[in-house]
């Protein structure tokens, strides 16, 4: 709220001094316990920021459960996600000393798998090989259905294997890197947004896949049908 | 001032920067400066909210933060009698230290004022340190108010109160009267500073008052914390609607990424035609065979009434 309410009031009144400048420049990074710039900067699930320091001394020596000391959401530590800037990790001159209180380092980022490679194309291989069957018949009437049907067939048998085998392998990728972190984490995190995406594309090969296997099914009722009728 | 005070104390740091932040923004309804000889000493004016009976009102009173503020809450005490809080004691609000298991580092003294405001017109309903006096009680001593200081306390700390009374006077209205509204109209005001104390009004008389309602059988103490949970919905309020902000623009942001077109999508559509038209064409010849099948059965039939 303070950090809200100063945002506004900096907006409406241009600038009384350059501190007031600058000051407004780094308030979205100052932490809501100290009102300082961040360090050891760490990010909880609702989107508050803090000192990591701040934070361990408020959720082990101050809050009566486990909360967020702005919005009184449940707080993991191991849910936590520390902000890696350019700046130095290692010694840095301004550490936050509380007395007679050891903080531990803050929690490390739980980095998601790297992202899979992007897939070759699908549509060359069931394209040519179709293509090359049904160019390959003589065009009378009757025998033109049949030929059709079987050329259908077969063209849509081995790609579908194909592509199921290929798939596979995919959904497995997706699956692992979606199961440990839900949307609301993913919305927050600008890597784990592209795993969003690319599980949106997965979605559709899935619904591909689906549409090939009801493909290659009617091609076998088909097949049976013919042989029951000749 | 700062060359004062031990630095690497972070309660120190967070009051030092909590005064800069007023100094540099500085509001119409509330005024706080801490004494110069001890920084967790502070002394603070109110006016009475708005469209009350407290309007034009201007209180005095002090505040003690605690040595590991802003992990502990501070404590509040009234100075100008106002009939509504005792004086000389200490209230009893989740702002306070009353309360400590409400208090939110995040809070400030900034936010502690605007919510003493806020509370100024709701009913106490026997809280410690409350006093219910009627409005027309109300309105004489918040013209009272105006013509001077509280005395408290040493030299110095009075000539702090006198500076933060004249101050104020200059910056609050005075008290309108019942029968002319125009005294009021005439006096220039602080249009965010309206929208900001409005914004939170509302919020927090509604709070206690849906609270209150659901509570009207309850003990004098089960009152009293209700009362006191009633200000973490109005303060919290406002905080929680920006992150809901922000969550939104990220959600679009994401919505935009999946919508931008890729080689993947334009990879697959010709494969999609095409197992469209491989549907069609196995539909065709599905519907063909039948067709076959029945002209044969109807020749069956036919050989059989020929040959009867």
């Amino acid at each position: 709220m303070t950090s809200g309410f100063g945002e506004s009031t900096r907006a409406s009144a241009p600038s009384p001094s350059c501190s007031g400048n600058s000051s407004n420049d780094a308030g979205d990074f100052e932490c809501n316990i100290c009102f300082d710039l961040a360090q050891d900067p760490v990010i909880t699930l609702c989107g508050h920021l803090f000192c990591w320091p701040c934070l361990y001394r408020w959720l082990h020596h101050h809050s009566h459960s486990q909360e967020c000391p702005v919005c009184k959401a449940l707080v993991q530590e191991e849910k936590l996600v520390p902000l890696y800037g350019r700046g130095k990790t290692q010694t840095d001159p301004r550490t936050k000393s509380y007395p007679g209180m050891e903080i531990p380092h803050r929690p490390s980022g739980q980095r998601p798998q790297t992202a899979p490679p992007p897939p070759p194309p699908e549509a060359n291989p069931f394209g040519s090989y179709g293509f090359g069957l049904m160019g390959g018949f003589i065009p009378m009437a009757t025998a033109r259905f049949g030929n059709f049907t079987l050329s259908t067939a077969f063209g849509g048998f081995i790609p579908s294997l194909l592509n199921i085998h290929f798939h596979g392998f995919q959904d497995a990728t997706v699956y692992g890197t979606t199961s440990g972190y839900p949307f609301g984490f993913n919305g927050f995190h600008g890597g784990n947004t592209r795993g969003f995406t690319q599980a949106t594309g997965q979605v559709q090969r899935q619904e591909d896949n689906v549409l090939k296997n009801l493909l290659m099914l009617i091609g076998f009722l088909v097949l049976l049908t013919v042989i029951f009728v000749w | 001032m700062a060359d004062k005070y031990n630095l690497k104390n972070p309660a120190v740091k967070r009051i030092l920067q909590e005064l800069k932040e007023m100094n540099s923004n500085p509001s119409d309804d509330f005024m706080s400066l801490p004494l110069e000889e001890n920084i967790f000493e502070w002394q603070f004016a109110i006016r009475g909210p708005r469209d009350t009976e407290f309007e034009g009102g201007i209180y005095h009173g002090r505040i003690q933060l605690p040595s590991e503020y802003p992990f502990k809450p501070p404590s509040f005490m009234l100075l100008t009698p106002n009939g509504r809080f005792e004086t000389q004691t200490k209230i009893c609000l989740s702002i306070s230290n009353h309360h400590p298991e409400h208090w939110q580092p995040s809070w400030s003294v900034r936010t502690a004022l605007v919510a003493l405001i806020a509370f100024m017109p709701t009913n106490p309903n026997g809280a410690l340190g409350s006093l219910d006096y009627k409005k027309e009680e109300r309105r004489t001593l918040a013209v009272k108010s105006r013509e001077a200081p509280p005395k408290f306390g040493t030299p110095e700390r009075q000539k702090l109160i006198d500076e933060i009374h004249e101050y104020m006077v200059s910056k609050a209205p005075p008290v309108p009267q019942p029968s002319a509204s125009e005294a009021s109209e005439e006096n220039p005001r602080n249009e965010e500073a309206e929208t900001h104390a409005n914004s939170l009004n509302p919020e927090s008389l509604t709070a206690g008052e849906v609270i209150l309602d659901q509570e009207v059988d309850g003990i004098v103490e089960e009152q009293e914390e209700v009362l006191a949970n009633a200000n973490p919905a109005g303060v919290e309020a406002s905080r929680e609607v920006q992150p809901s902000v922000s969550r939104y623009e990220v959600l679009q942001k994401s919505d935009t990424r999946v919508q931008n077109p890729k080689p993947e999508t334009r990879v697959q559509k010709p494969d999609d035609r095409l197992f469209t038209l491989a549907a069609i064409g196995l539909t065709i010849a599905i519907v063909v065979l039948l067709l076959k099948k029945f002209i044969k059965s109807t020749q069956h039939g036919a050989l059989f009434s020929d040959g009867s």
